[in-house]
């Protein structure tokens, strides 16, 4: 009976420890790489954001204006009239 | 005791095979996700230069006509100054600094639009790698990347073209002032335009292309990042 429960514990410590080591990996406590870079982001410009689905970039690119240089040209009519 | 350490040396090779399996899973995973953030961190760090580099070109372009500016304008100052109506001096030096004033803030303008563009193919490009990632084929994207690369490097070329012009009347006499002046502005405004419905809109065309690519790779924006 004793021996039985201490079986049970055994096995019940071994599955913890397991899941425990998983789940420490997989939040990347194990990993160099990720400390690195959670470091270097603040420093780093980022322009190219994480919003790049289609839809995203479609709209980003329909918002891009080219420009119309004629309004400008056109105030420089008012003084060439004058000459 | 046999039975019982048997059945509890299985239960312990099924909790670590569970657990195996679970991290070699979540090992691809980690691995693509490591791929797009290096990519994410290259294509910004590109970004950067290129934008940089492109500012130095422009502002390389403009002092290289700087002393002719200037000395075409120490000229013009000369004649306007010999002009008897003082309204006209006046109206004269204005459309001068104007004109000139005008071709910098819209070179200035299509060099923005370009790092715009830059950074729009940017996304594309970083949409293209999680695709990439995810086994999807690409390689019509990383054309269209590349065309629409060399396009915005070609605009970038004409720009500075156009900020190397210069726009400053000749005349000989107060009667051919308006005339004079309404050729720079003509030159001005064919010039310009060019540049807006030539080298640019295609830059933009080329983008636009890009994404389309983007676009007809199937289930393109279910991958994660």
């Amino acid at each position: 009976m004793n021996t039985s429960k201490t079986w049970v514990w055994v096995i019940i410590i071994i599955a913890a420890l397991a899941l425990i080591g998983w789940l420490a990996w997989y939040y990347g406590f194990f990993s160099p790489v990720a400390t690195e870079e959670g470091v270097q982001q603040p420093s780093v410009q980022r322009p190219v954001s994480d919003r790049d689905t289609t839809t995203d970039i479609s709209n980003d690119l329909n918002s891009v204006d080219i420009g119309n240089p004629d309004q400008d040209l056109k105030q420089l009519d008012a003084d060439l009239n004058q000459l | 005791m046999n039975k019982k350490f048997i059945s509890g040396l299985v239960a312990i090779v099924f909790c670590l095979a569970f657990a195996f399996s679970a991290m070699a899973q979540t090992n691809q995973i980690k691995i693509g996700l490591e791929n797009i953030k290096a990519k994410r961190t290259e294509l910004n760090t590109q970004l950067k230069k290129a934008q940089e580099a492109a500012k130095n070109r422009l502002e390389v372009a403009r002092e290289e006509v700087k002393k002719t500016v200037e000395a075409r304008q120490t000229e013009l100052k000369d004649k306007i100054s010999k002009l008897r109506d003082k309204k006209k001096r006046q109206i004269v030096t204005r459309l001068d600094e104007q004109m000139a004033r005008l071709n910098i803030q819209w070179t200035d303008h299509f060099s923005n639009v370009l790092n715009r563009l830059l950074e729009i193919l940017g996304k594309i490009e970083l949409r293209t790698t999680k695709a990439e990632t995810s086994g999807k084929d690409v390689t019509a994207v990383k054309t269209a990347i590349q065309n629409a690369k060399a396009a915005i490097e070609t605009a970038r070329t004409a720009v500075e073209t156009q900020a190397k012009k210069t726009y400053i009347a000749t005349f000989s006499s107060e009667t051919g002032l308006g005339a004079a002046f309404k050729v720079v502005r003509e030159q001005l405004r064919k010039d310009l335009f060019g540049l807006r419905d030539g080298a640019m809109k295609n830059s933009r065309k080329a983008v636009q292309n890009a994404l389309q690519a983007l676009k007809s790779v199937p289930k393109v924006d279910e991958d994660k990042n």
